[in-house]
């Protein structure tokens, strides 16, 4: 718990309702999160803010979807080792070679989130 | 004068020109009467033009017709009684097949059969007609020869229809150009086509056996209107009559062993029947190719509308799984969960779970239409993933008063994707659940002869033995249409999941009820994989 109440979980996705609700699941939880709603602002983000214990990420969105934020957090040597959980509706191999450390696929029950994120959850 | 109207002028002008070249062309074959020539290939220059062009093109044919039979010597009366014939022909053709709603493509048959009929058959019998009555009128034709000199001009002008028509038509579209590969088909089956007529008419072959090997013909024409369609068609048409007539007017030839004008005469009619029939396999042929085509692009829209369908529907459906997932914990957290509370909870997460595999199948049959089905194989205990497949159902099959009786001999160790593994089990649960409800499920593990061999079996109505393999299809459900529910999918993902495992799922004969049987080849080839044991 006090690992949770000191970094955050940065959660990336587009739709709204979607985003609220895992937001207020994990917040239920213990966990600090902040959310936005595409790659690009996820990139704002990170620049403006301290580094997350972890990415919770979309794949499909609209502006900056989840494969560009993949590769743009690889680029950069001090996001490079965040942990990132992907959330997909269309589970493919391409998120295997992006080497996150999860795949959910969607529709994710909330004992399966909640035991992912703990144990990706990196200080 | 305005654009329009010069280039009006100017496609009058260049079609009495060709006209009149090519009708002179044609005359030089042996006229009958000195004007009814078995080869008038200009009647088709002139269907093609009022068809492409419209019919104001129509004085270009009069100027043309006018002009090559005062080329040929006719007085001027004689010259305009038969350019009034020759533009009626064509008026005719055009206004038939407008009507007809012509594709001057030929791309169906009855593009064909109206060209054939409208344009080859009917309108030429004006031409014949008021041109070999202006010749008996002025005195040109006796009584006696009108009948030859109007066959003669019938069949020819019929002819320029059936193969001069099609090959402008055909030409005049623009079609896309044929790759490499093709184009060098394309050639060879040309030259096939020219080497074959060669042989045919060309003098080859001796006299005595020359008119039984007119079949050779038949090998190459067919080849290019399969493969080629009418571009095919319509070229071989021209090549093949090309040679004919010139071979033919040459005295050789399987043709030539009677007088001139009744060789000619034999050939065309022969002609006219193998034209015919070649440009309607080229029709049919194009028809079929469209309609491959339109069944490819909808099996595509619809596998696209399936992913786009699936995938946005999996994201209202993810937000209402963690909402009450969030919902439940809440109350767990807070012990204040009243049982009424707890049941209705228990229910739409039963609904959730059920709406998001529905999803799923739907996702999975769309990925396998399209051929796309992963799968990830890695080393695994097939007993274990069946016993946790059967245990995950048990709440389903108790509200199905399904007792499940398992004989499972285990650990069948070997290489398979476990995600798929269980789709099968649960898919095939699903469905012994749905037929017979009520009654046991048997599931049966062992392995047979380097198979590992799955077997569930019901106790329900079973199957018929008709319906034994169409149950595998996609949409297809056992009994009547409505009444068990379901998408129609699982038994198909079932099978195509197990075929990309490299086993086998099939329908076998139970009494009574119906047994599932999956055989899985054991395959322990990642022996690199295994884990080492270390100190």
């Amino acid at each position: 718990m006090v690992n949770r109440a000191r970094a955050v979980v940065l959660l990336v996705e587009d739709d709204e309702p979607l985003r609220e609700a895992l937001s207020e699941a994990l917040r239920n939880e213990g966990y600090r999160v902040a959310s936005v709603a595409d790659g690009r602002l996820a990139l704002r983000w990170l620049g403006e803010h301290a580094r997350p214990a972890l990415i919770l990420l979309d794949l499909w969105m609209p502006n900056g979807d989840g494969w560009q934020l993949r590769q743009e957090l690889r680029s950069h040597d001090h996001l490079r080792d965040i942990p990132v959980v992907v959330m997909t509706a269309v589970p493919q191999q391409s998120a295997v070679v992006l080497g996150v450390r999860a795949v959910l696929e969607k529709p994710v029950t909330l004992p399966h989130l909640l035991e992912t994120v703990e144990r990706h959850f990196a200080l | 004068m305005n654009r329009s109207t010069i280039g009006r002028v100017g496609r009058i002008a260049a079609l009495a020109i060709t006209y009149a070249v090519v009708g002179r062309i044609g005359l030089l074959v042996e006229p009958v009467a000195g004007f009814a020539t078995l080869v008038w290939p200009s009647s088709g220059i002139a269907v093609f033009a009022l068809v492409v062009w419209g019919r104001s093109a129509w004085p270009g044919v009069a100027l043309g017709a006018l002009a090559v039979n005062l080329w040929i010597g006719a007085t001027p009366p004689v010259a305009c009684g038969i350019a009034v014939g020759n533009t009626l022909a064509a008026l005719l053709a055009e206004a038939g097949l407008r009507r007809a709603s012509f594709h001057p493509a030929l791309d169906r048959v009855r593009d064909v059969l109206a060209l054939l009929v409208v344009g080859a058959l009917f309108s030429t019998l004006a031409s014949a007609s008021v041109g070999v009555a202006t010749l008996y009128l002025a005195g040109v034709v006796p009584g006696v020869g009108a009948l030859d000199a109007w066959r003669a001009w019938w069949l020819g002008d019929a002819m320029g229809d059936l193969v001069i028509a099609p090959v402008l038509f055909v030409a005049s579209q623009g079609e896309r150009a044929m790759r490499p590969p093709r184009l060098f088909e394309g050639l060879v089956a040309a030259l096939v086509t020219a080497a074959s007529a060669f042989l045919v008419f060309g003098g080859v072959i001796g006299p005595a056996h020359a008119g039984r090997s007119m079949y050779l013909l038949f090998p190459a024409l067919v080849w290019v209107a399969v493969r080629f369609a009418q571009r095919g068609a319509a070229v071989a048409v021209v090549v093949v009559s090309g040679v004919a007539v010139i071979a033919t007017a040459a005295g050789v030839g399987p043709f030539a062993t009677v007088p001139l004008s009744t060789a000619l005469l034999e050939l065309q009619s022969f002609m006219a029947v193998v034209t015919s029939g070649l440009l309607l396999l080229g029709a049919a042929v194009a028809e079929r190719d469209r309609a491959r085509t339109a069944a490819l692009d909808a099996a595509q829209a619809r596998e696209d509308f399936l992913a786009i369908a699936g995938h946005e529907l999996r994201t209202p459906l993810s937000t209402l799984v963690i909402e009450l997932g969030s919902l439940r914990r809440q109350f767990e957290r807070e012990s204040t969960i009243d049982s009424r509370v707890g049941g209705a909870l228990t229910r739409a997460q039963g609904q959730a779970d059920r709406l998001a595999s529905l999803l799923a199948n739907l996702l999975d049959a769309s990925r396998i239409g399209a051929g796309r089905l992963e799968t990830e194989t890695r080393p695994v205990d097939l007993a274990e993933l069946v016993r946790a497949s059967v245990d995950r159902f048990r709440d389903q099959a108790e509200r199905a008063a399904c007792e499940l009786r398992i004989a499972i001999e285990g650990p069948v160790i070997g290489d398979w994707d476990p995600l798929r593994i269980e789709q099968v089990t649960s898919n095939l649960l699903s469905n012994a659940v749905r037929y017979a409800s009520g009654a046991p499920i048997d599931v049966d593990l062992s392995v047979v002869g380097g198979e590992a061999v799955l077997s569930v079996r019901d106790h329900g109505p079973g199957i018929a033995p008709e319906q034994r393999n169409e149950i595998f299809e996609r949409y297809q459900r056992g009994g009547a249409k409505r009444e068990r529910g379901g998408l129609g999918l699982g038994l198909f993902i079932a099978r195509s999941v197990a075929e990309a495992l490299g086993g086998t799922l099939v329908a076998e004969p139970a009494a009574p009820g119906a047994r599932f049987v999956l055989r899985l080849p054991v395959v322990r080839g990642s022996q690199l994989a295994a884990p080492t044991p270390t100190e």
